[in-house]
Protein backbone atom coordinates (compact mmCIF):
# COMPACT_ATOMS: atom_id res chain seq x y z
CA UNK A 1 0.00 0.00 0.00
CA UNK A 2 1.18 3.58 -0.53
CA UNK A 3 3.17 4.98 2.37
CA UNK A 4 2.35 8.30 3.91
CA UNK A 5 4.03 11.12 2.04
CA UNK A 6 7.26 12.48 3.51
CA UNK A 7 6.48 15.48 5.71
CA UNK A 8 6.92 18.88 4.18
CA UNK A 9 10.04 20.62 5.37
CA UNK A 10 8.73 24.20 5.18
CA UNK A 11 5.81 25.33 7.29
CA UNK A 12 4.10 28.63 6.63
CA UNK A 13 1.86 30.73 8.88
CA UNK A 14 -1.27 29.05 7.46
CA UNK A 15 -0.08 25.47 7.88
CA UNK A 16 1.85 25.80 11.17
CA UNK A 17 -1.17 25.70 13.54
CA UNK A 18 -2.33 22.41 12.01
CA UNK A 19 1.05 20.81 11.34
CA UNK A 20 1.38 17.12 12.13
CA UNK A 21 3.97 15.75 14.53
CA UNK A 22 6.30 14.46 11.74
CA UNK A 23 6.09 17.86 10.02
CA UNK A 24 6.99 19.71 13.23
CA UNK A 25 9.73 17.18 13.97
CA UNK A 26 11.32 17.75 10.55
CA UNK A 27 11.12 21.53 10.98
CA UNK A 28 12.77 21.29 14.42
CA UNK A 29 15.52 18.95 13.31
CA UNK A 30 16.21 21.08 10.22
CA UNK A 31 16.33 24.13 12.52
CA UNK A 32 13.68 25.90 10.49
CA UNK A 33 12.09 26.68 13.83
CA UNK A 34 13.17 26.23 17.43
CA UNK A 35 11.20 24.61 20.24
CA UNK A 36 11.24 27.96 22.05
CA UNK A 37 9.64 29.63 19.02
CA UNK A 38 7.06 26.84 18.63
CA UNK A 39 6.24 26.96 22.33
CA UNK A 40 5.82 30.74 22.24
CA UNK A 41 3.71 30.53 19.08
CA UNK A 42 1.30 27.81 20.29
CA UNK A 43 1.36 29.12 23.86
CA UNK A 44 0.21 32.57 22.78
CA UNK A 45 -2.44 31.07 20.49
CA UNK A 46 -3.72 28.94 23.35
CA UNK A 47 -3.79 31.83 25.83
CA UNK A 48 -5.50 34.14 23.32
CA UNK A 49 -7.97 31.81 21.60
CA UNK A 50 -8.40 29.08 24.24
CA UNK A 51 -10.92 31.20 26.19
CA UNK A 52 -12.86 31.91 22.97
CA UNK A 53 -13.81 28.20 22.94
CA UNK A 54 -13.78 27.80 26.76
CA UNK A 55 -11.04 25.26 26.09
CA UNK A 56 -8.28 26.55 28.37
CA UNK A 57 -8.25 25.62 32.05
CA UNK A 58 -4.80 26.97 32.88
CA UNK A 59 -1.74 28.05 30.90
CA UNK A 60 1.54 26.40 31.88
CA UNK A 61 3.62 28.55 29.55
CA UNK A 62 5.88 29.79 32.33
CA UNK A 63 7.27 26.30 32.93
CA UNK A 64 7.09 25.47 29.22
CA UNK A 65 9.63 28.10 28.18
CA UNK A 66 12.33 26.53 30.35
CA UNK A 67 11.58 23.04 29.00
CA UNK A 68 11.64 24.34 25.40
CA UNK A 69 15.06 25.92 25.91
CA UNK A 70 16.38 22.58 27.18
CA UNK A 71 14.87 20.80 24.15
CA UNK A 72 16.60 23.29 21.84
CA UNK A 73 19.88 22.79 23.67
CA UNK A 74 19.64 19.02 23.17
CA UNK A 75 18.48 19.27 19.56
CA UNK A 76 21.38 21.57 18.77
CA UNK A 77 23.82 18.98 20.13
CA UNK A 78 22.21 16.11 18.25
CA UNK A 79 20.70 14.51 21.37
CA UNK A 80 17.52 13.28 19.74
CA UNK A 81 14.81 11.99 22.05
CA UNK A 82 12.28 10.93 19.43
CA UNK A 83 9.62 12.54 17.25
CA UNK A 84 7.91 14.49 20.05
CA UNK A 85 11.04 16.35 21.14
CA UNK A 86 10.42 20.07 21.41
CA UNK A 87 6.77 19.84 20.36
CA UNK A 88 4.17 21.60 22.56
CA UNK A 89 0.97 19.89 23.70
CA UNK A 90 -2.00 20.29 26.04
CA UNK A 91 -3.45 17.96 28.68
CA UNK A 92 -6.97 17.46 30.00
CA UNK A 93 -7.31 19.08 33.42
CA UNK A 94 -7.86 15.64 34.93
CA UNK A 95 -4.11 14.97 34.88
CA UNK A 96 -1.90 16.29 37.67
CA UNK A 97 0.85 18.75 36.76
CA UNK A 98 2.93 19.72 39.79
CA UNK A 99 2.31 23.15 41.31
CA UNK A 100 -0.44 24.08 38.84
CA UNK A 101 -4.17 23.74 39.60
CA UNK A 102 -5.77 20.44 38.63
CA UNK A 103 -9.47 21.17 38.94
CA UNK A 104 -11.08 18.10 37.32
CA UNK A 105 -13.35 20.69 35.71
CA UNK A 106 -15.33 21.02 38.93
CA UNK A 107 -15.90 23.94 41.32
CA UNK A 108 -15.35 21.90 44.52
CA UNK A 109 -11.80 21.19 43.27
CA UNK A 110 -11.10 24.63 41.78
CA UNK A 111 -8.10 25.23 44.08
CA UNK A 112 -6.68 21.70 44.09
CA UNK A 113 -2.90 21.58 43.50
CA UNK A 114 -0.76 18.45 43.45
CA UNK A 115 2.99 18.31 44.03
CA UNK A 116 3.61 15.59 41.44
CA UNK A 117 2.96 14.96 37.74
CA UNK A 118 0.68 12.36 36.23
CA UNK A 119 2.73 9.46 34.82
CA UNK A 120 1.60 10.21 31.25
CA UNK A 121 2.85 13.79 31.60
CA UNK A 122 6.17 12.51 33.00
CA UNK A 123 6.54 10.19 30.02
CA UNK A 124 6.00 13.09 27.63
CA UNK A 125 8.49 15.10 29.64
CA UNK A 126 11.00 12.26 29.12
CA UNK A 127 10.33 12.58 25.38
CA UNK A 128 10.94 16.35 25.77
CA UNK A 129 7.46 17.28 24.64
CA UNK A 130 6.39 20.61 26.13
CA UNK A 131 3.18 21.00 28.16
CA UNK A 132 1.77 24.47 27.43
CA UNK A 133 -1.66 24.24 29.04
CA UNK A 134 -4.24 22.32 31.01
CA UNK A 135 -7.42 21.97 28.95
CA UNK A 136 -11.03 22.15 30.04
CA UNK A 137 -13.25 19.14 30.67
CA UNK A 138 -16.72 18.19 31.75
CA UNK A 139 -16.78 18.31 35.56
CA UNK A 140 -15.58 15.04 37.11
CA UNK A 141 -15.46 13.58 33.57
CA UNK A 142 -19.25 13.41 33.60
CA UNK A 143 -19.58 11.02 36.55
CA UNK A 144 -23.22 11.03 37.61
CA UNK A 145 -24.41 11.80 34.09
CA UNK A 146 -24.66 15.32 32.69
CA UNK A 147 -27.25 17.00 30.55
CA UNK A 148 -25.59 20.33 29.72
CA UNK A 149 -22.55 21.32 27.66
CA UNK A 150 -21.98 23.93 30.39
CA UNK A 151 -21.26 21.23 33.00
CA UNK A 152 -17.70 22.51 33.29
CA UNK A 153 -15.75 25.05 35.32
CA UNK A 154 -14.94 26.91 32.08
CA UNK A 155 -18.49 26.83 30.71
CA UNK A 156 -19.62 25.09 27.52
CA UNK A 157 -16.67 24.13 25.34
CA UNK A 158 -17.45 25.42 21.86
CA UNK A 159 -16.81 23.57 18.62
CA UNK A 160 -14.20 25.34 16.44
CA UNK A 161 -16.14 24.28 13.32
CA UNK A 162 -19.18 26.21 14.50
CA UNK A 163 -19.29 27.84 17.91
CA UNK A 164 -23.03 27.32 18.23
CA UNK A 165 -22.26 23.64 18.75
CA UNK A 166 -20.60 21.69 21.56
CA UNK A 167 -17.07 20.29 21.17
CA UNK A 168 -18.08 16.99 22.80
CA UNK A 169 -17.03 15.58 26.13
CA UNK A 170 -15.71 14.89 28.54
CA UNK A 171 -12.30 15.65 26.93
CA UNK A 172 -13.84 18.84 25.53
CA UNK A 173 -10.85 21.20 25.80
CA UNK A 174 -8.43 18.73 24.18
CA UNK A 175 -10.87 18.33 21.27
CA UNK A 176 -11.46 22.06 20.72
CA UNK A 177 -7.82 23.09 21.27
CA UNK A 178 -6.37 20.60 18.77
CA UNK A 179 -9.09 21.30 16.18
CA UNK A 180 -8.54 25.07 16.45
CA UNK A 181 -4.77 24.65 16.03
CA UNK A 182 -3.98 25.87 19.55
CA UNK A 183 -1.92 22.78 20.40
CA UNK A 184 -0.51 20.15 18.00
CA UNK A 185 -1.92 17.30 20.13
CA UNK A 186 -3.48 16.74 23.53
CA UNK A 187 -3.93 14.09 26.18
CA UNK A 188 -7.51 13.15 27.03
CA UNK A 189 -9.19 10.37 28.93
CA UNK A 190 -12.08 8.02 28.34
CA UNK A 191 -14.31 6.06 30.67
CA UNK A 192 -17.02 5.59 28.05
CA UNK A 193 -16.87 7.86 25.00
CA UNK A 194 -14.89 10.82 26.38
CA UNK A 195 -12.18 10.68 23.69
CA UNK A 196 -14.26 9.26 20.84
CA UNK A 197 -16.98 11.93 21.11
CA UNK A 198 -14.81 15.09 21.03
CA UNK A 199 -12.62 13.51 18.32
CA UNK A 200 -15.75 12.87 16.24
CA UNK A 201 -17.38 16.27 16.86
CA UNK A 202 -14.15 18.23 16.27
CA UNK A 203 -12.96 16.30 13.19
CA UNK A 204 -9.87 14.79 14.85
CA UNK A 205 -8.16 11.46 15.21
CA UNK A 206 -8.79 10.32 18.78
CA UNK A 207 -7.18 7.18 20.18
CA UNK A 208 -8.51 5.30 23.19
CA UNK A 209 -5.82 2.72 24.03
CA UNK A 210 -6.41 -0.75 25.44
CA UNK A 211 -7.29 -0.64 29.16
CA UNK A 212 -4.08 -0.74 31.17
CA UNK A 213 -1.70 0.25 28.37
CA UNK A 214 -1.21 3.83 29.63
CA UNK A 215 -0.71 4.50 33.33
CA UNK A 216 -3.45 6.47 35.09
CA UNK A 217 -1.25 7.39 38.03
CA UNK A 218 -1.95 11.06 38.78
CA UNK A 219 -5.25 11.07 36.89
CA UNK A 220 -8.65 11.61 38.49
CA UNK A 221 -10.39 8.30 39.12
CA UNK A 222 -14.00 7.94 38.02
CA UNK A 223 -14.15 4.22 37.36
CA UNK A 224 -11.06 2.16 38.20
CA UNK A 225 -11.97 -0.66 35.85
CA UNK A 226 -12.85 1.60 32.89
CA UNK A 227 -10.64 4.73 32.93
CA UNK A 228 -8.07 5.09 30.13
CA UNK A 229 -5.68 7.90 29.10
CA UNK A 230 -5.48 8.57 25.35
CA UNK A 231 -4.66 11.06 22.61
CA UNK A 232 -6.40 13.61 20.38
CA UNK A 233 -4.41 14.69 17.33
CA UNK A 234 -4.65 15.62 13.65
CA UNK A 235 -3.84 12.20 12.18
CA UNK A 236 -3.78 8.52 13.07
CA UNK A 237 0.01 8.65 12.65
CA UNK A 238 0.26 11.38 15.31
CA UNK A 239 -1.83 9.25 17.69
CA UNK A 240 0.56 6.32 17.18
CA UNK A 241 3.61 8.47 17.87
CA UNK A 242 2.15 9.86 21.10
CA UNK A 243 0.94 6.46 22.28
CA UNK A 244 4.47 5.11 21.74
CA UNK A 245 5.72 7.73 24.21
CA UNK A 246 3.05 7.45 26.91
CA UNK A 247 2.39 3.68 27.01
CA UNK A 248 4.16 1.37 29.42
CA UNK A 249 3.82 -0.55 32.67
CA UNK A 250 3.53 1.21 36.00
CA UNK A 251 3.47 -0.42 39.43
CA UNK A 252 1.63 2.64 40.73
CA UNK A 253 -1.40 1.87 38.55
CA UNK A 254 -3.13 -1.30 39.75
CA UNK A 255 -4.83 -1.58 36.35
CA UNK A 256 -1.53 -1.48 34.44
CA UNK A 257 -1.15 -4.21 31.84
CA UNK A 258 2.66 -3.89 32.20
CA UNK A 259 3.02 -3.75 28.44
CA UNK A 260 4.75 -1.29 26.15
CA UNK A 261 3.59 -0.06 22.77
CA UNK A 262 5.93 0.34 19.82
CA UNK A 263 4.49 2.27 16.92
CA UNK A 264 5.60 0.17 13.95
CA UNK A 265 4.06 1.37 10.68
CA UNK A 266 6.94 -0.32 8.85
CA UNK A 267 5.62 -3.74 9.87
CA UNK A 268 1.95 -3.19 9.08
CA UNK A 269 -0.16 -6.06 7.82
CA UNK A 270 -1.34 -6.09 4.23
CA UNK A 271 -4.73 -4.40 4.07
CA UNK A 272 -5.94 -7.18 1.76
CA UNK A 273 -5.32 -9.70 4.58
CA UNK A 274 -7.57 -7.90 7.04
CA UNK A 275 -11.17 -8.92 7.79
CA UNK A 276 -13.29 -5.90 8.68
CA UNK A 277 -16.52 -6.44 10.61
CA UNK A 278 -19.23 -3.93 9.77
CA UNK A 279 -22.98 -3.60 9.25
CA UNK A 280 -24.31 -1.95 6.10
CA UNK A 281 -27.31 -0.69 8.07
CA UNK A 282 -24.99 1.42 10.29
CA UNK A 283 -24.04 3.52 7.26
CA UNK A 284 -27.31 3.57 5.34
CA UNK A 285 -30.19 3.58 7.84
CA UNK A 286 -29.01 4.24 11.41
CA UNK A 287 -27.51 7.72 10.93
CA UNK A 288 -29.77 10.78 10.95
CA UNK A 289 -31.11 11.31 7.40
CA UNK A 290 -28.79 14.26 6.49
CA UNK A 291 -25.70 12.28 7.55
CA UNK A 292 -26.42 9.18 5.44
CA UNK A 293 -24.86 10.26 2.10
CA UNK A 294 -21.61 11.19 3.86
CA UNK A 295 -21.48 7.86 5.71
CA UNK A 296 -22.25 5.95 2.48
CA UNK A 297 -19.34 7.80 0.87
CA UNK A 298 -17.11 6.84 3.82
CA UNK A 299 -18.07 3.21 3.30
CA UNK A 300 -17.07 3.50 -0.37
CA UNK A 301 -13.63 4.74 0.68
CA UNK A 302 -13.36 1.88 3.19
CA UNK A 303 -14.21 -0.68 0.48
CA UNK A 304 -11.53 0.83 -1.77
CA UNK A 305 -8.87 -0.14 0.81
CA UNK A 306 -9.35 -3.72 -0.35
CA UNK A 307 -9.84 -5.56 2.96
CA UNK A 308 -12.39 -8.36 3.33
CA UNK A 309 -15.65 -6.80 4.46
CA UNK A 310 -17.61 -9.12 6.77
CA UNK A 311 -21.23 -8.29 7.62
CA UNK A 312 -21.33 -8.49 11.43
CA UNK A 313 -23.79 -8.03 14.27
CA UNK A 314 -22.95 -6.95 17.82
CA UNK A 315 -23.67 -9.58 20.53
CA UNK A 316 -26.99 -8.78 22.20
CA UNK A 317 -26.34 -7.41 25.70
CA UNK A 318 -27.68 -4.45 27.69
CA UNK A 319 -24.43 -2.51 27.37
CA UNK A 320 -25.84 0.80 28.61
CA UNK A 321 -27.32 -0.76 31.74
CA UNK A 322 -24.15 -2.67 32.58
CA UNK A 323 -21.73 0.21 32.03
CA UNK A 324 -24.07 2.58 33.89
CA UNK A 325 -24.03 0.33 36.95
CA UNK A 326 -20.23 -0.04 36.83
CA UNK A 327 -19.49 3.69 36.39
CA UNK A 328 -22.07 4.77 38.97
CA UNK A 329 -20.99 2.23 41.59
CA UNK A 330 -17.26 2.86 41.23
CA UNK A 331 -17.85 6.63 40.88
CA UNK A 332 -19.99 6.65 44.04
CA UNK A 333 -17.14 5.04 45.93
CA UNK A 334 -14.50 7.35 44.44
CA UNK A 335 -16.53 10.48 45.17
CA UNK A 336 -18.24 9.37 48.39
CA UNK A 337 -16.56 12.10 50.50
CA UNK A 338 -17.63 14.78 47.98
CA UNK A 339 -21.21 13.52 47.90
CA UNK A 340 -21.63 13.02 51.64
CA UNK A 341 -20.00 16.36 52.49
CA UNK A 342 -22.65 18.20 50.47
CA UNK A 343 -19.97 19.86 48.33
CA UNK A 344 -21.39 17.93 45.40
CA UNK A 345 -24.09 20.64 45.31
CA UNK A 346 -21.44 23.05 43.99
CA UNK A 347 -21.33 21.23 40.64
CA UNK A 348 -22.77 23.09 37.65
CA UNK A 349 -25.14 20.41 36.33
CA UNK A 350 -28.20 19.47 38.41
CA UNK A 351 -28.55 16.06 36.73
CA UNK A 352 -25.00 15.28 37.62
CA UNK A 353 -25.53 16.27 41.27
CA UNK A 354 -28.64 14.09 41.41
CA UNK A 355 -26.93 11.23 39.61
CA UNK A 356 -24.00 11.19 42.02
CA UNK A 357 -26.30 11.32 45.06
CA UNK A 358 -28.48 8.53 43.69
CA UNK A 359 -25.45 6.41 42.87
CA UNK A 360 -24.89 5.90 46.62
CA UNK A 361 -27.97 3.66 46.61
CA UNK A 362 -26.51 1.01 44.27
CA UNK A 363 -26.15 -2.30 46.06
CA UNK A 364 -23.09 -4.54 46.04
CA UNK A 365 -25.31 -7.11 44.36
CA UNK A 366 -26.01 -4.74 41.44
CA UNK A 367 -22.33 -3.97 40.97
CA UNK A 368 -21.29 -7.61 41.12
CA UNK A 369 -24.01 -8.63 38.69
CA UNK A 370 -22.90 -5.93 36.26
CA UNK A 371 -19.29 -7.09 36.56
CA UNK A 372 -20.30 -10.71 35.96
CA UNK A 373 -22.33 -9.81 32.87
CA UNK A 374 -19.31 -7.77 31.79
CA UNK A 375 -17.27 -11.00 31.80
CA UNK A 376 -19.87 -12.60 29.50
CA UNK A 377 -19.65 -9.56 27.19
CA UNK A 378 -15.85 -9.91 27.09
CA UNK A 379 -16.18 -13.59 26.13
CA UNK A 380 -18.72 -12.75 23.40
CA UNK A 381 -16.41 -10.09 21.93
CA UNK A 382 -13.41 -12.43 22.05
CA UNK A 383 -15.45 -14.95 20.07
CA UNK A 384 -16.54 -12.29 17.56
CA UNK A 385 -12.92 -11.20 17.03
CA UNK A 386 -11.96 -14.76 16.06
CA UNK A 387 -13.67 -14.05 12.71
CA UNK A 388 -12.56 -10.45 12.17
CA UNK A 389 -9.54 -8.22 12.76
CA UNK A 390 -11.32 -4.89 13.10
CA UNK A 391 -14.81 -3.63 13.71
CA UNK A 392 -15.96 -0.37 12.13
CA UNK A 393 -19.03 1.82 12.59
CA UNK A 394 -20.00 5.49 12.70
CA UNK A 395 -18.76 7.02 15.97
CA UNK A 396 -22.05 8.91 16.34
CA UNK A 397 -25.24 8.70 14.32
CA UNK A 398 -26.17 12.35 14.98
CA UNK A 399 -24.30 15.67 14.60
CA UNK A 400 -22.93 17.53 17.65
CA UNK A 401 -25.43 18.92 20.14
CA UNK A 402 -26.04 22.66 20.43
CA UNK A 403 -23.91 24.21 23.16
CA UNK A 404 -26.56 26.53 24.58
CA UNK A 405 -29.46 24.19 25.35
CA UNK A 406 -29.81 20.93 27.36
CA UNK A 407 -28.99 17.80 25.38
CA UNK A 408 -32.09 16.33 23.70
CA UNK A 409 -33.65 13.54 25.76
CA UNK A 410 -36.07 12.18 23.16
CA UNK A 411 -34.99 8.91 21.54
CA UNK A 412 -34.39 9.39 17.81
CA UNK A 413 -36.31 7.21 15.41
CA UNK A 414 -33.90 4.41 14.45
CA UNK A 415 -34.46 1.07 12.71
CA UNK A 416 -35.49 -1.86 14.94
CA UNK A 417 -32.72 -4.01 13.50
CA UNK A 418 -29.33 -3.29 15.05
CA UNK A 419 -25.94 -3.42 13.34
CA UNK A 420 -22.62 -2.81 15.01
CA UNK A 421 -22.64 0.89 15.89
CA UNK A 422 -25.48 0.99 18.43
CA UNK A 423 -23.91 0.28 21.80
CA UNK A 424 -20.36 -0.10 20.45
CA UNK A 425 -18.85 2.71 22.55
CA UNK A 426 -20.03 1.28 25.92
CA UNK A 427 -19.44 -2.32 24.77
CA UNK A 428 -15.85 -1.69 23.67
CA UNK A 429 -15.15 0.23 26.87
CA UNK A 430 -16.59 -2.59 29.01
CA UNK A 431 -14.19 -4.97 27.23
CA UNK A 432 -11.23 -2.59 27.55
CA UNK A 433 -10.77 -2.61 23.76
CA UNK A 434 -8.75 0.01 21.90
CA UNK A 435 -10.57 2.33 19.52
CA UNK A 436 -9.81 5.18 17.17
CA UNK A 437 -12.23 7.76 15.83
CA UNK A 438 -11.21 9.47 12.59
CA UNK A 439 -13.03 12.11 10.55
CA UNK A 440 -14.85 10.51 7.63
CA UNK A 441 -16.94 13.33 6.15
CA UNK A 442 -18.66 16.67 6.73
CA UNK A 443 -22.34 17.55 6.93
CA UNK A 444 -23.42 21.20 7.07
CA UNK A 445 -19.87 22.20 7.89
CA UNK A 446 -19.59 19.84 10.86
CA UNK A 447 -17.41 16.72 10.89
CA UNK A 448 -18.65 13.15 11.29
CA UNK A 449 -16.55 10.27 12.58
CA UNK A 450 -15.75 6.63 11.96
CA UNK A 451 -14.71 4.37 14.85
CA UNK A 452 -12.29 1.48 14.38
CA UNK A 453 -12.08 -1.15 17.14
CA UNK A 454 -9.83 -4.17 17.60
CA UNK A 455 -8.91 -6.86 20.07
CA UNK A 456 -6.79 -5.70 23.04
CA UNK A 457 -3.28 -4.43 22.21
CA UNK A 458 -3.76 -4.35 18.43
CA UNK A 459 -3.44 -0.55 18.22
CA UNK A 460 -0.95 -0.92 15.34
CA UNK A 461 -3.56 -2.70 13.19
CA UNK A 462 -6.15 0.00 13.95
CA UNK A 463 -3.64 2.73 13.10
CA UNK A 464 -2.60 1.02 9.87
CA UNK A 465 -6.21 0.80 8.69
CA UNK A 466 -6.82 4.43 9.68
CA UNK A 467 -3.69 5.53 7.78
CA UNK A 468 -4.99 3.68 4.73
CA UNK A 469 -8.28 5.59 5.05
CA UNK A 470 -6.48 8.91 5.55
CA UNK A 471 -4.26 8.21 2.53
CA UNK A 472 -7.44 7.92 0.46
CA UNK A 473 -9.28 10.94 1.87
CA UNK A 474 -8.60 14.51 2.96
CA UNK A 475 -11.09 14.94 5.81
CA UNK A 476 -8.25 15.00 8.37
CA UNK A 477 -6.55 17.78 6.39
CA UNK A 478 -9.53 20.14 6.59
CA UNK A 479 -9.41 22.68 9.37
CA UNK A 480 -11.88 25.22 10.71
CA UNK A 481 -11.42 28.89 9.85
CA UNK A 482 -10.06 30.21 13.13
CA UNK B 1 -16.46 19.61 93.28
CA UNK B 2 -15.12 16.17 92.63
CA UNK B 3 -14.60 15.16 89.01
CA UNK B 4 -14.43 11.55 89.92
CA UNK B 5 -17.28 9.43 88.64
CA UNK B 6 -18.23 6.16 90.20
CA UNK B 7 -19.90 3.37 88.22
CA UNK B 8 -23.11 4.14 90.09
CA UNK B 9 -22.95 7.80 89.03
CA UNK B 10 -22.37 6.78 85.43
CA UNK B 11 -25.36 4.43 85.53
CA UNK B 12 -27.52 7.20 86.98
CA UNK B 13 -26.39 9.67 84.32
CA UNK B 14 -26.94 7.17 81.53
CA UNK B 15 -30.44 6.40 82.79
CA UNK B 16 -31.29 10.07 83.15
CA UNK B 17 -30.02 11.13 79.73
CA UNK B 18 -32.95 9.92 77.64
CA UNK B 19 -35.38 11.42 80.13
CA UNK B 20 -33.51 14.69 80.03
CA UNK B 21 -33.69 14.67 76.29
CA UNK B 22 -37.40 14.00 76.43
CA UNK B 23 -37.97 16.78 78.90
CA UNK B 24 -36.62 19.42 76.50
CA UNK B 25 -39.65 21.21 75.11
CA UNK B 26 -40.08 20.37 71.43
CA UNK B 27 -40.34 23.37 69.15
CA UNK B 28 -43.27 22.98 66.82
CA UNK B 29 -42.21 22.33 63.23
CA UNK B 30 -43.50 25.30 61.35
CA UNK B 31 -41.16 25.18 58.34
CA UNK B 32 -42.68 23.12 55.53
CA UNK B 33 -40.77 20.07 54.32
CA UNK B 34 -38.56 20.91 51.34
CA UNK B 35 -40.16 19.98 48.03
CA UNK B 36 -38.89 16.71 46.55
CA UNK B 37 -36.00 17.27 44.15
CA UNK B 38 -37.36 16.07 40.77
CA UNK B 39 -33.85 15.43 39.38
CA UNK B 40 -32.95 13.29 42.39
CA UNK B 41 -36.24 11.37 42.18
CA UNK B 42 -35.54 10.69 38.51
CA UNK B 43 -31.97 9.57 39.23
CA UNK B 44 -33.16 7.28 42.02
CA UNK B 45 -35.77 5.80 39.67
CA UNK B 46 -32.98 5.12 37.14
CA UNK B 47 -30.95 3.26 39.78
CA UNK B 48 -34.02 1.17 40.67
CA UNK B 49 -34.66 0.43 37.00
CA UNK B 50 -31.03 -0.59 36.38
CA UNK B 51 -31.12 -2.77 39.48
CA UNK B 52 -34.33 -4.45 38.31
CA UNK B 53 -32.93 -5.00 34.83
CA UNK B 54 -29.73 -6.54 36.21
CA UNK B 55 -31.64 -8.82 38.58
CA UNK B 56 -33.45 -10.34 35.61
CA UNK B 57 -30.23 -11.40 33.89
CA UNK B 58 -29.33 -14.99 34.70
CA UNK B 59 -25.67 -15.92 34.95
CA UNK B 60 -24.06 -19.24 35.93
CA UNK B 61 -22.81 -19.45 39.51
CA UNK B 62 -19.22 -20.10 38.40
CA UNK B 63 -19.06 -16.85 36.42
CA UNK B 64 -16.76 -14.53 38.34
CA UNK B 65 -16.90 -10.72 38.12
CA UNK B 66 -14.65 -8.95 35.63
CA UNK B 67 -11.97 -8.18 38.21
CA UNK B 68 -9.77 -10.60 40.04
CA UNK B 69 -8.23 -10.78 43.49
CA UNK B 70 -4.63 -11.90 43.83
CA UNK B 71 -3.19 -13.07 47.13
CA UNK B 72 0.16 -11.52 46.33
CA UNK B 73 0.30 -7.83 45.46
CA UNK B 74 2.71 -6.23 43.06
Amino acid sequence: MPREAEPRAKLDQASLPFATIPELNVALRNREISSAELTKYFGRRLEKSGPVYNALACSTLKTAHRAAKQADYDLKRGRFRGPLQGIPYGAKDLLAFAKYPTTWGAKPFAHQVFDFNARAIDRLQDAQSILIGKLSMIELAGGGGYSLASASLQGPCLNPWNRAYWAGGSSSGPGAAVAAGLVPFALGSETSGSIMTPACYCGLSGLRPTYGLVSRQGAMALSWTLDKIGVLAHTAEDCGLVLHAIAGGDDNDPGSAHKSFYYTPQYERKMSDLHIGYAEIDFSEWPDEPLRPAFRNALRIIRSIGSHMVETKLPDYPYGTVIGAVIDSEGASAFEPLIRSGKVDELADKSQIAGLKASLTYSALDYLKAMRVRRQIQDAFAEMFEQIDLLIAPTHFSPPELASVPFPTDTPNRPGKKGVGAGLVPAANLCGLPGLSIPCGFVNGLPIGLQIISRPFLENTILAFARAFQNRSDFHKRHPAV
Amino acid sequence: MSLRYTRRKFAALAAAAPLAAQSVPQTPQTAPAPPPDPELQEALATVRSVSKHLSRIEVPMALEPAFSFHAARG
